[in-house]
């Protein structure tokens, strides 16, 4: 027999299952992604996805790792912050796992998470982490028990921006991408609203005035031109972290770390300060049942559980009210 | 840097100036100190970041070094304390500037006793309302860029900064300060924050109830505010 740990993730629009062993190996990494045939995500409409495929996905989850539900030794879940409704399933499929078989709880945070397989996948240690996806975008560092945020977006998050351009731009779904793929043949950066307020950034002007290129411009331009400019933001008050409190190390991590763009980015500012430039494969950037389990096993490590009644879900619960124990003294 | 390095010297911009050392290699900018008829003197340049495309790299550049030796120079004009600015090149992003000696309120926040710390954080809260007062937000007014020397309070780095008479931009002023505060001196931020505000109120007077009720917006505006009810 194992002893596994089961990590549940469901803040979006992926209910991701992943089972992880005592060697912090993933086993099995499960993912089922709501897509709307229109517009964006409804919160109710994804969490009913969620709950009519979790079955099969926790079928396909243990026959994946040559595992049974007796092998559990903890059940994690992603507590929030999140969409209501779909953290709401995702909870109770956990709570339901870890009573029926007896083996603990955790609940994690689910920006703690996207930290903490960064720093077991990524091979990074004491990290500034600029941590981007549709719904976060935040510099990130460990002081004092806690992940402090030391810059973050002032209206909207980076993934969102892309998302919400690439929509009103008619773009196929999911944007991200997209709006990668033709930024690629774009040939011209147009002059955009690039706003940095100390470690801060600003997207809502940027949406605006992109929005409004669309029909007198290339696509292709336009997209290159908000990639580079956003993409340029973030990379600068990364940079600003870093000098700030003397870090070496960028970690980048969210669902925008898959951009190849941005990670280009990143690795040549690292490069001409002489830091280290550390991410995870772009699979582990976008939101995953793994990251949810490395996270359990770590808080379950010094002694953490999360008993039923304490179990309800944070829809709002920001990453730097999330007690980091494990890292208490290092 | 431009003109000729070696022997100590660096000539350019029609200037002689001596180079003495680098002061200081940060994220946007190199920092050296230079002699100049004895007056000692900063060449503070911002450097083309290898990660931006060209065309991007080069506006930003040019318009931050503009910005900035405009800003230095209408702060000291309203009664700010700023180095005094020799020369600005947008194209090479150079400024040369006066060299102000002392600690950065941010080398002085973790380790000095808390007494001494207050004039300090009110000298800094009516900098930045003089500042505020004058139409003037900063864009980054965190403790790095605040020298003291002597009882001296210096207000450096103005490359983010806007001329703008929005309630909403010395809000986020403000708000970033305190958010600053309480990532890098986290044990002592409120109290710090405290003395900064008493100082800022001091000076601005009435006007500023307006940007603290902002401050208190701004704050509740960020994602996942967790509310306690």
């Amino acid at each position: 027999m194992q002893r596994l740990c089961l990590g549940v993730e469901s803040t979006a629009h992926t209910l991701g299952l992943g089972l992880v062993d005592e060697t912090w190996d993933a086993l099995a990494d499960v993912r089922r992604t709501h897509r709307p045939p229109t517009g964006g995500i409804h919160p109710r409409e994804a969490a009913r996805t969620m709950a009519s495929s979790a079955g099969e996905a926790l079928t396909e989850c243990f026959s994946e790792a040559g595992a049974s539900p007796n092998d559990l030794a903890l059940v994690a879940f992603s507590q929030g912050p999140g969409l209501g409704p779909c953290l709401r399933t995702g909870a109770t499929l956990a709570r339901s796992i870890s009573s029926y078989l007896g083996v603990p709880l955790v609940g994690v945070n689910h920006c703690v998470a996207h930290i903490e397989v960064g720093r077991k996948y990524g091979n990074s240690i004491d990290p500034v982490v600029l941590y981007v996806s549709g719904g976060s975008t935040q510099v990130i560092a460990y002081a004092g028990g806690f992940y402090r945020v030391f810059g973050e977006t002032e209206d909207i998050a980076v993934g969102n921006l892309l998302d919400t351009f690439a929509r009103e731009a008619g773009l196929r779904f999911p944007g991200g991408p997209e709006v990668e793929r033709l930024s690629s043949s774009g040939r011209e950066v147009v002059d955009l609203p690039y706003t940095v307020k100390g470690m801060n950034v600003s997207f809502s002007g940027l949406l605006t005035r992109t929005k409004g290129m669309v029909q007198a411009h290339r696509i292709e331009d336009v997209c290159l031109s908000l990639q580079e400019t956003a993409f340029s933001m973030l990379v600068e008050v990364s940079e600003r972290a870093m000098a700030f409190l003397k870090r070496d190390e960028l970690l980048l991590v969210g669902g925008v770390g898959a951009n190849g763009r941005l990670r280009e980015m990143c690795r040549t500012m690292c490069l001409e300060r002489g830091a280290r430039f550390c991410t995870v494969e772009p699979r582990f950037c976008l939101d995953n049942g793994v990251m949810v389990a490395l996270t359990g096993m770590l808080a379950r490590g010094v002694g953490e559980e999360t008993p039923i009644a304490r179990s309800g879900v944070r829809p709002k619960w920001r990453v730097d009210r999330a007690r980091v124990a494990w890292r208490a003294g290092a | 840097m431009e003109g000729r390095q070696g022997q100590g010297r660096v000539e350019g911009w029609g200037l002689r100036l001596e180079f003495v050392k680098d002061l200081y290699i940060g994220a946007e900018a190199e920092i050296s100190l230079c002699d100049w008829f004895g007056f000692k003197v900063v060449v503070k340049r911002r450097r083309s970041k290898g990660y931006r495309r060209r065309e991007l790299d080069k506006r930003i550049i040019a318009a931050r070094t503009t910005r900035e030796a405009l800003m230095l120079r209408r702060a000291r004009s309203k009664g700010v304390l700023t180095p005094f600015v020799l020369h600005a090149n947008p194209v090479e992003g150079v400024i040369i500037m006066q060299y102000i000696e002392g600690p950065t309120a941010n080398e002085l926040a973790s380790k000095a006793p808390l007494g001494e710390l207050r004039p300090v954080f009110e000298g800094i809260g009516r900098s930045l309302a003089i500042l505020h007062g004058n139409n003037i937000a900063h864009g980054d007014p965190t403790t790095s860029n605040v020298i003291l020397r002597g009882a001296d309070v210096f207000i450096v780095d103005f490359g983010l900064a806007t001329q703008t008479s929005e309630v909403e931009q010395m809000g986020e002023d403000l708000y970033v300060l305190e958010m600053a505060l309480r990532s890098a001196h986290h044990a002592r931020s409120r109290e710090l924050f405290r003395h900064f505000v008493s100082g800022y109120e001091e000076e601005l007077g009435d006007a500023s109830s307006a940007i603290l009720k902002r401050l208190g917006e701004i704050s509740r505006r960020g994602r996942y505010v967790e509310r306690v009810s």
